[in-house]
């Protein structure tokens, strides 16, 4: 790791690559994970699954599993009478169990819970369900076809208080939401421009593999619900779970354990609902855990159609783009809608555009539902821009980092009118990739080298709330509602408290994700938690340490003598007070602590949005298998320009991930639909990467003090899987000349265009 | 998730072929389970009896016989083959493609027996022991017979063993003076994308007689008798070789290769072209360094 750092000094051990404080538990296997939950009388439920893409349920005969031993009840949609049946945060259109109609092939229709998982099994072997099978798509093509059959044929509640404003454009029964995004004349730009560049560019389903598959214990306690979940945003779970069982939100609680992995495919609501209703009827605690192949039917990647025209002049400048995205987002809405605005969004790239107008869609079809993944919309369109600049750069005779250089956006520059400047010197991020790629170097027959980048508007919305509390004995305790899903922040969020409280790491102890017992934290995603949750940190101690110097003055200081706060205390009279001394004097016993808190709402600084930009900037060098077809990605640059890092060796490791998640996107990962069933989900088949598949790697942290977070920190962990897909397309082209627009680049679709470029010789 | 069963563990083939009988009717064999638990995880397959024939002494084991036949016994490991000397000295082909299939938790626990007996069309072993001209016995309630490998497979997941027979042993002939015996894959997942395997014989310079099979791309492997002819007569080294290697690749052509989530009939076929070149030239290295 090379280490870039201008950023102000910060207080240890800010900034300093402490082990991750998850790892000894996490490899020595003594982590609990919410499948390690028990609880007394604590039965099993598994889930009857939908064989048919799309199906209305004639009837449900389940009185033999109902009377198979062992059983404790059998629960469908007509058992629920008591329950508001959908949710969903965008749009309420998805049951918690199918009503009436299924609409993919793996969507819950039967929940049987048992004395143990074995026979909730047997028993789902004995109910019979009489299906009328429907015509179905699973295509966004099809679904769009003016025969096409109505997935959803009423629409579902639109759910705009968290900020789906935009009106739905339904053009087509199947389109479930519809985002704009437009500044400039647009006509203008295309009608005075040098050179268009224009392309569809296709980017595949994928599954978010966690190693954990969702798991959710459900326990009703006297009218109040208690969910143990692998959810990385428990207070919106919690919300969901309030209004489908028309509780006070007070009186739902729920607790996230360890987290196994989770890359936005964890993030809202999934099976929570479920397995509160069927606990409900159990009148017993019930888990549900998923497997990995059950995991895949619950939420995907959108995959996405994009169509894009670029506009430039003589020079290589940009004048225009105009996008039109189709996301194919499977049977319900779940996230999309959101993953669609941010689509919009985040086509321009990184540049500096007069004028663009981008539509995306989301489109219902009979799959697997779609929902957040890492990066969220950006892979999906960066593959489309990025591979724009490139074959602009080769028709105007530039070399691609020049067209690069000409368009990219200044420090401080809005991209879009009313939007954050851009808080990353984007040119100094492009010229460390392109020495540490060797951009000059002389390339090998059948290499090529490219590098792209990709601005996402990042951070969510920055509501957040933090506690901190100082015991009498000088430790801290930090309370947030914010999930360690493996990106670190059981480690991060500590070395800041310390560093704020002027304490040492290891007296500082945390408390993450429990609606019941930490404060309110919006969501873990949208690489938002270090700069958010840290700035929520910050307040805190500051308030905490406000009020301790305040009971300094009351209880330690003799006569008025001055109080001077200094690094994890006070000074009075040439003598210095730790924290904990203050908490003792001022409750005059060795008891007491104080608590300091923090929050955070879009107002100073961050009262504009995005909160944060999220920058990637990847390089790679590729060899082309012309006999094979296939890729091999043999260096990978990750510039990860985070404004200041608090663990660097943790930023480093989260631009790996994100880069290598993207990398098996790019040349392999795909789910495939035949006759309205999933082929490959499984392991066997849906081939994620492994360490095997690690390029050399040359990574980079940036720190420019120039985030809005705790010493001009800024998100990271999804930026650097964004541009890899154009990366590797881009250095294909200069490696072997063909122009892959259609990801995966599978070994086949290398060789099929490698045999086209032939026969076009 | 898997459903209950009951397993019992022989002592012998006697007791082995006696729990068959007592068995109701879903029953099966257990080998290393890799293939066969999986099936039944995922529902398609039910069986109430699995039978363990790890315990029995006579399925296990690697020797030579006296004739010179490498004899694997059935329950021998994928791990067990690869790190065998005497499969390394005798069959070092077969040595390297133990070492490249699957990942080594599946080699540990996955048995040659069962690999061939479940008959998964993407197979490694059984493409290279096609090519050997390899053969394997059977114990059954009626005695016990020898199976060439060719005969064995009959489909896919379907051989020619009775539901009660317990398969026993495979039998690799021992290389002739001059051979060379080869095998290559591509995989882009868990399993080959497409396998060749070339057992070829150089007299003087000259391939006097090869085999060529096929895997991955039929429902079961296949000789390829044009591939194989093709090569025959060809110098070993110059651009003789490399002619007849692409009228080799060209009999592929006829191979009714099935699509599948690696690719299509077309591409398949091409692959296989490809590893046939490489798999034949490692076999002419082998057979000229062994003449």
């Amino acid at each position: 790791m090379k280490r870039v750092t201008t950023r102000p000094t910060a207080p240890s051990p800010i900034g300093e690559s402490v082990p991750r404080r998850d790892g000894p538990t996490k490899v020595t296997g003594s982590a609990t994970y919410t499948v390690d939950v028990e609880l007394p009388g604590m039965a099993h439920a598994q889930i009857l699954r939908s064989p048919y893409a799309h199906a209305r349920i004639r009837s449900i005969d389940a009185e033999a599993a109902r009377r198979h031993p062992g059983v404790v009840a059998v629960v469908t949609a007509q058992d629920l009478p008591d329950v508001n049946l959908l949710y969903g945060h965008a749009i309420a259109d998805h049951p918690l169990i199918a009503t009436g109609k299924v609409r993919f092939a793996g969507e819950p229709v039967v929940g049987v819970i048992a004395e143990d998982r074995a026979t909730a099994a047997e028993a789902l072997r004995l109910i019979a369900v009489d299906y009328e099978r429907l015509p179905f798509v699973t295509s966004v093509e099809e679904a769009l076809a003016d025969d096409a059959p109505i997935i959803h044929e009423e629409p579902g509640e639109q759910r705009s208080h968290r900020g789906f404003e935009e009106d739905i454009e339904r053009t087509h029964p199947n389109v479930c939401s519809h985002s704009r995004q437009a500044w400039g004349d647009i006509d203008a730009a295309f009608e005075g421009a040098h050179l268009v560049v224009e392309g569809e560019y296709r980017y595949p389903m994928c599954y978010a593999y966690a190693m954990e598959p969702y798991t959710s214990v459900a326990s009703w306690n006297e009218g109040a619900l208690t969910v143990w979940s692998s959810a990385q945003h428990p207070y919106m779970v919690r919300d969901d779970l309030a209004r489908c069982f028309g509780l006070p939100r007070g009186a739902v609680r729920v607790v996230v354990p360890f987290v196994g992995g989770g890359y936005g495919s964890k993030s809202y609501t999934k099976i929570e609902p479920l397995t509160a209703a069927l606990a409900l009827r159990a009148g017993r605690p019930v888990r549900l855990a998923l497997t990995v192949d059950e995991a895949i039917l619950t939420t995907r990647g959108d995959a996405a159609t994009v169509r894009v025209r670029s506009a430039f002049d003589a020079d290589g400048h940009l004048l225009g783009r105009h996008g039109a995205i189709h996301l194919n987002t499977g049977a319900y809405a779940e996230n999309s809608p959101l993953v669609g605005r941010k689509a919009a969004n985040r086509l321009g790239g990184p540049y500096r555009i007069p004028a663009l107008q981008v539509d995306c869609s989301t489109v219902y079809t009979n799959t697997g539902p779609a929902s957040s993944f890492r990066g969220f919309g950006a892979p999906q369109v960066t593959l489309a821009g990025e591979s724009q600049m490139d074959e602009a750069a080769e028709l105007l005779g530039l070399d691609p980092l020049e067209i690069r250089r000409r368009n990219l956006l200044d420090p401080g520059e809005r991209p879009w009118p009313r939007a954050r400047g851009i808080d990353a010197d984007l040119k100094a991020d492009l010229e460390l990739a392109a020495e540490a790629l060797g951009w000059d170097d002389p390339l090998e027959p059948g290499h090529g080298r490219a590098i792209c980048m990709s601005a996402s508007d990042a951070g969510s919305e920055p509501i957040t709330t933090a506690m901190l509390r100082v015991h009498a004995d000088g430790s801290v305790t930090v309370m947030v509602g914010s999930t360690e899903i493996g990106q670190g922040s059981s480690t991060v969020l500590p070395q800041i408290a310390a560093g704020e409280m002027g304490v040492p790491l290891d007296s500082v102890h945390l408390l993450q994700s429990d609606t019941g017992a930490v404060s309110y934290d919006r969501s873990t995603g949208a690489s938002r938690t270090t700069t958010l949750m840290g700035l929520g940190i910050q307040a805190a101690a500051s308030d905490a340490r406000e009020q301790l110097v305040a009971w300094a003055r009351d209880a330690v200081a003799q006569n008025g003598a001055p109080v001077v706060e200094e690094r994890g205390g006070v000074r009075v009279a040439g003598t210095f007070h730790d924290w904990g001394s203050i908490v003792r004097a001022w409750f005059g016993a060795d008891a007491g602590e104080v608590i300091g808190r923090g929050y955070l709402r879009r107002s100073g600084a961050t009262a504009e949005m995005p909160p944060f930009w999220e920058i990637g900037c990847v390089g790679v060098e590729v060899r082309v298998d012309e006999t094979t077809g296939e890729i091999d990605v043999l260096t990978l640059v990750t510039v990860g320009d985070v404004g200041a890092a608090i663990n660097p060796q943790l930023v480093e490791s989260q631009d790996v991930g994100a880069a290598m998640m993207g990398l098996g996107m790019a040349i392999r990962e795909e789910l495939v639909y035949e006759n309205g069933n999933l082929l490959n989900g499984n392991l066997f088949d849906y081939r994620v990467p492994r360490t095997t598949d690690v390029p050399e790697l040359r990574t980079i942290v940036v720190e420019r003090g120039d985030g809005v977070g705790v010493y001009g920190a800024k998100g990271g962990g999804e930026g650097s899987l964004n541009p890899v897909a154009a990366a590797i397309a881009n250095a294909v082209y200069r490696a072997a000349g063909i122009r892959l627009r259609e990801a995966p680049f599978t070994p086949e679709r290398v060789w099929q265009a490698l045999r086209e470029r032939d026969a076009g010789r | 998730m898997i459903p209950r069963f009951s397993l019992t563990r022989p002592g012998s083939i006697e007791e082995a072929l006696d729990a068959f009988d007592r068995a109701a009717d879903d029953v099966a064999y257990l080998a290393g389970g890799t293939e066969l638990l999986q099936v039944m995880k995922m529902g398609l397959a039910q069986f109430t009896t699995l039978i363990d024939l790890k315990g029995i002494a006579e399925l296990k084991g690697i020797s030579v016989l006296p004739v010179g036949t490498l004899r694997i016994g059935a329950t021998s490991t994928h791990r067990d083959i690869e790190r065998s000397p005497l499969v390394r000295e005798r069959a070092a082909g077969l040595a390297r493609l133990e070492s490249r299939i699957a990942n080594v938790r599946v080699r540990n626990a996955g048995t040659l027996g069962g690999n061939l007996a479940f008959a998964e069309p993407h197979s490694d072993p059984a493409t290279f022991l096609l090519a050997c001209g390899a053969s394997l016995t059977l114990a059954g309630r009626a005695g016990r017979r020898e199976l060439e490998v060719a005969e064995f497979a009959v489909g896919p997941l379907a051989t020619a063993r009775e539901q009660d027979e317990v398969l026993v042993e495979i039998l690799i002939p021992a290389a002739r003076p001059g051979e060379g015996r080869a095998y290559d894959k591509i995989a882009f997942f868990e399993r080959p994308a497409a396998s060749v395997a070339v057992r070829l014989t150089v007299v003087d310079g000259s391939i006097a007689d090869a085999t060529v099979a096929v895997g991955s791309l039929t429902d079961t492997p296949v000789v390829v008798t044009g591939a194989g002819g093709a090569l025959q007569g060809a110098p070993v080294l110059g651009d003789g070789f490399a002619v007849a290697l692409d009228a080799a690749a060209m009999a592929l052509g006829g191979v009714e290769a099935m699509a599948d989530l690696n690719g299509s009939a077309d591409y398949k076929r091409h692959l296989a072209g490809v590893l046939l070149g490489r798999a034949a030239g490692v076999a002419v290295r082998e057979a000229t360094a062994h003449a």
